[in-house]
């Protein structure tokens, strides 16, 4: 399969860093599918399984971006999963046990960081790594 | 150069895990694990005392019979040898994790060998006529202190039944009274049975008062540690609370910033477009002030978590070397844009710490190490894993150096020199504020050597509860 024909997830309710993961990621070839919330995004998922989520942690609720990262992780295991987040590294202490595995960008990411970490990431799901 | 040194009074935090029940108080089992530890070492202190009275009755039987002491038999070494044994099984089943019986039943066979002990060494020292029945006080006394009220009851209550027992025995004629102290020798049914009895009665009575006196000073003591716990737990939720608001309020004042960036960054990176070059200077100025104000908040919010109350428990043992290694590594591109090189000689050392502290620490010391050199200056950076006496990292720098009368206030939150605010304009001044409250939790000592325009040193001591591992460089 095309990695532009890729399709990356993304849910935060902030609309401006919506644009910009968008514009970055469609621009490098990637389809894109934007929620500002996580119901949307949690009802799409059941139609549509994508090739990886960048997810935000606060979006509505402070803790909705955990909730849903640890659904999505023991529902769909091979998707992987990115956090972008406000706060960057200081959200470790919610993760605990899983420190050593999860991806986290800070806002705002830089454009050639975040299409890095995308294409990594892909990289590894398809090898089996991921 | 000035030279200054730093240590902040570590705030000891010692969790005594108290449970309540409805019908009173009781220490949990790890409380009493960890206070019967030190009981085993009395334990140890009695058996050495009989052993070294069973050899003085052997070699120097005549002495000891010349001052009124008649010792034989082997009585105190068989007592010493249960004594230790009731030890040794004792200190081997009371660290064992999921040990094959809770503590609690643990203690309670313990405390029964030794009142089972303690009784054959009343019997053979002297029932009636010597001090010997007065030792059952000290485990009255222990008991007390120890187990909750009504289990110090029920340890009274056998001492009671041991030592009626044993006087019944000796007494109803089943087994010979006994003596050490010739003056006092008993004789086989020679005492009134009222008299026995009453003399077992009084001292049952003052068993019965010591107990109580130190079960309700105890009692007292309990409950108010008890407030302590409860206290400190209410801390502990309102430092939740607080981390939880620190968390939304970095959330809502940085948030703005990084849409305000990211739309920056479209127009810089050119994905709407080429733009003036002038436009793009100065949107690269706005983003640069906007990055400063950003680092502010998550620095607010990180010095606000590093001054929460941790638990101990959650400490970890970190290899510092590797710990700089790592970020080392991170910082690399960062000190290559500012042309300034790094030369490590990381040996390994292993330190119980809070790991996250421990790495906002050593960011914030590099950091600023790479942020105030001069460009195309070096930064060294050295673990002593093997120090002569104690472990230290030093950090070394060429840059801009510290005046040294601002050297005293440079850990105080937003504190910046004329030089440093110039130098480095994106700076919170939080940083080292960071630094002194995790030096503060881990009880580290700093020293900061500087001279302006030449460098800086900063130099971290580890107490010396510090592990070291096989040096190797990294």
């Amino acid at each position: 399969m095309d990695a532009k024909k890729k399709i990356i997830v993304h849910v935060d309710d902030d609309a401006d860093i919506r644009t910009t993961v968008q514009t970055v990621l469609r621009n490098e070839g990637y389809e894109v599918r934007s929620f500002d919330t996580m119901e949307y995004f949690s009802k799409n998922l059941e139609n549509e399984r994508p090739d990886l989520i960048v997810l935000d942690i606060m979006v509505e609720k402070e803790d909705s971006g955990l909730i849903a990262y640890d659904e999505i992780s023991k529902k769909y295991p091979g998707i992987p999963l990115v956090i972008l987040t406000t706060l960057g590294e200081m959200i470790l202490p919610y993760f605990e046990d899983k420190k050593e595995r999860i991806c986290i960008l800070e806002k705002p990411v830089l454009p050639e960081r975040l299409v890095a970490v995308v294409r990594s990431r892909l990289e590894a799901s398809a090898s089996g790594n991921g | 150069m000035a030279r200054i040194e730093f240590s902040w009074e570590k705030s000891e935090q010692a969790p005594v895990k108290v449970a309540r029940r409805a019908t009173g108080i009781r220490l949990s089992d790890e409380v009493l694990a960890r206070n019967a530890v030190w009981f085993i070492k009395l334990r140890w202190a009695v058996a050495a005392f009989l052993l070294l009275f069973q050899a003085l009755a052997i070699f120097w039987g005549r002495g000891l019979e010349h001052v009124g002491i008649a010792a034989g038999g082997f009585w105190p070494a068989s007592i010493a040898v249960i004594l230790g044994v009731a030890n040794i099984w004792y200190a081997l089943t009371i660290r064992k994790e999921g040990g094959l019986f809770p503590p609690a039943i643990n203690i309670w066979t313990q405390i029964i060998v030794d009142l089972v002990c303690l009784t054959f060494a009343v019997h053979f020292l002297g029932s009636l006529g010597t001090s010997a029945p007065f030792l059952y006080v000290l485990h009255i006394v222990l008991a007390g202190v120890f187990l909750s009220t009504e289990a110090s009851f029920l340890v009274l209550a056998l001492v009671v039944v041991f030592y009626g027992s044993c006087l019944a025995l000796e007494y109803g004629g089943i087994v010979l009274p006994h003596s050490v102290l010739r003056a006092a020798a008993p004789v086989a049914g020679g005492q009134d049975a009222w008299n026995i009895l009453l003399q077992a009665a009084s001292l049952d009575i003052l068993f019965l008062l010591v107990w109580f006196m130190v079960a309700q000073l105890s009692q007292i003591i309990r409950i108010r540690e008890n407030q302590l716990i409860e206290a400190e737990e209410q801390t502990r939720i309102a430092q939740k609370e607080k981390d939880r608001y620190a968390v939304q309020m970095t959330h809502q004042l940085k948030s703005p910033l990084d849409a305000i960036r990211s739309n920056i960054s479209l127009l810089v990176n050119g994905y709407c477009g080429a733009l003036p070059e002038e436009a793009a200077r100065t949107l690269k100025r706005i983003d640069f002030r906007a990055k400063g104000m950003g680092e502010l908040v998550i620095d607010v919010l990180k010095l606000s978590r590093v001054k929460l109350l941790e638990d101990p428990q959650s400490m970890a043992l970190v290899d510092i070397g590797a710990l700089l290694k790592e970020i080392l590594a991170e910082l690399a591109a960062f000190a290559e844009k500012r042309n300034v090189s790094i030369q490590a000689e990381l040996e390994s050392l292993e330190q119980r710490c809070f790991q996250e502290q421990m790495q906002m620490f050593f960011e914030n010391i590099l950091t600023n190490a790479i942020s105030y050199s001069y460009i195309g200056g070096s930064v060294r950076v050295c673990c002593k894993g093997r120090a002569p006496q104690e472990s230290c990292v030093e950090v070394i720098d060429q840059g801009i150096g510290i005046e040294a009368d601002k050297l005293p206030h440079i850990f105080d939150a937003y504190f910046r020199t004329k030089e440093a605010s110039e130098y480095n304009q994106s700076s919170s001044g939080i940083g080292l504020a960071i630094v002194k409250q995790v030096a503060q939790n881990h009880g580290l000592r700093l020293a900061v050597e500087s001279e302006p325009k030449k460098g800086t040193t900063f130099s971290v001591f580890f107490p010396a509860q510090v592990t070291v591992a096989p040096a190797s460089a990294v």
